[in-house]
């Protein structure tokens, strides 16, 4: 799995590739709270590049929206899903707790 | 009687093997052509499985764990098969995912998943084989 960022003037864009599993979920949610630490709570996850998710994967970013939403007023949005990934996100129903967007720069700019 | 030739991994729990199965489950899915969505389909079931032997049934250590795959007509049959604890899948709850995030509860996540991409699953385990998680997934037919 790789990370990265790119700071925007209202949000934070995170790009995750590779595949976020059980091996490597705890390092997303790492990174995650380096992130809330630092006070940035807007943020927009592009996964794209992402061809895999694990159930500690969609834990990993319920986590991260709980964080950002419940004490921070910010958001955690996904884009660039893939179908498959989509299947997957609408099977679990994080359709109806994710804004999600097919463009990453649709969701940067419902910031 | 013809045989079923069945295509089986074997290995230990530990860094990077969830990485080393999916790879062997894409090699598997290559020799019989399968369709990407069952393919999908077959990863996610499988990643699962593999992730709860090893979270689960050996408690994030190291543990001997197995995978065969087999192809009957129309069917592929897949056995992840560990030698650690127990668990009951009757006992897993259904997670809760709904608009109202305060009461979003994903325990039961992975189970759920497993069931939503295979069409059958079943799991037994004893002494001698071990614990045998036994996921169907129906082919779908061809059309000319």
């Amino acid at each position: 799995m790789e990370i990265t960022e790119k700071a925007y003037k209202r949000c934070l864009l995170l790009k995750v590739g590779g595949r976020i599993d059980h091996e490597t979920a705890p390092d997303l949610e790492k990174r995650f709270d380096k992130i809330f630490k630092k006070g940035q709570y807007r943020l927009v996850v592009d996964l794209s590049d992402t061809g895999y998710i694990s159930s500690a994967g969609l834990r990993a970013l319920v986590s991260a929206l709980k964080k950002a939403r419940r004490f921070n007023r910010g958001d955690v949005r996904l884009a660039g899903l893939s179908p498959r990934l989509k299947e997957t996100f609408q099977l679990v129903g994080f359709h109806h707790i994710f804004q999600i967007f097919d463009q990453v720069v649709d969701a940067v700019g419902s910031f | 009687m013809r045989s079923i030739k069945v295509y089986a991994w074997e290995g230990y729990t530990g860094p990077g093997v969830l990485e080393e199965i999916a790879a062997f489950v894409t090699s598997v899915g290559v020799v019989w052509s399968l369709n990407e969505d069952v393919l999908f389909h077959l990863q996610m079931a499988i990643g699962e499985a593999s992730a709860n032997s090893w979270e689960h049934s050996y408690q994030k250590g190291k543990g001997r764990l197995r995978l065969e795959m087999e192809r009957h007509r129309g069917v592929l049959e897949v056995r992840v098969i560990d030698w650690g604890k127990p668990f009951d899948l009757g006992e897993t709850p259904a997670p809760r995912i709904g608009p109202d995030l305060d009461r979003v509860d994903l325990e039961g996540l992975g189970i759920f998943l497993m069931r939503k991409m295979v069409d059958e699953m079943t799991y037994r385990s004893d002494a001698r084989s071990g614990n045998v998680l036994t996921l169907k997934k129906r082919l779908p037919v061809k059309r000319d």
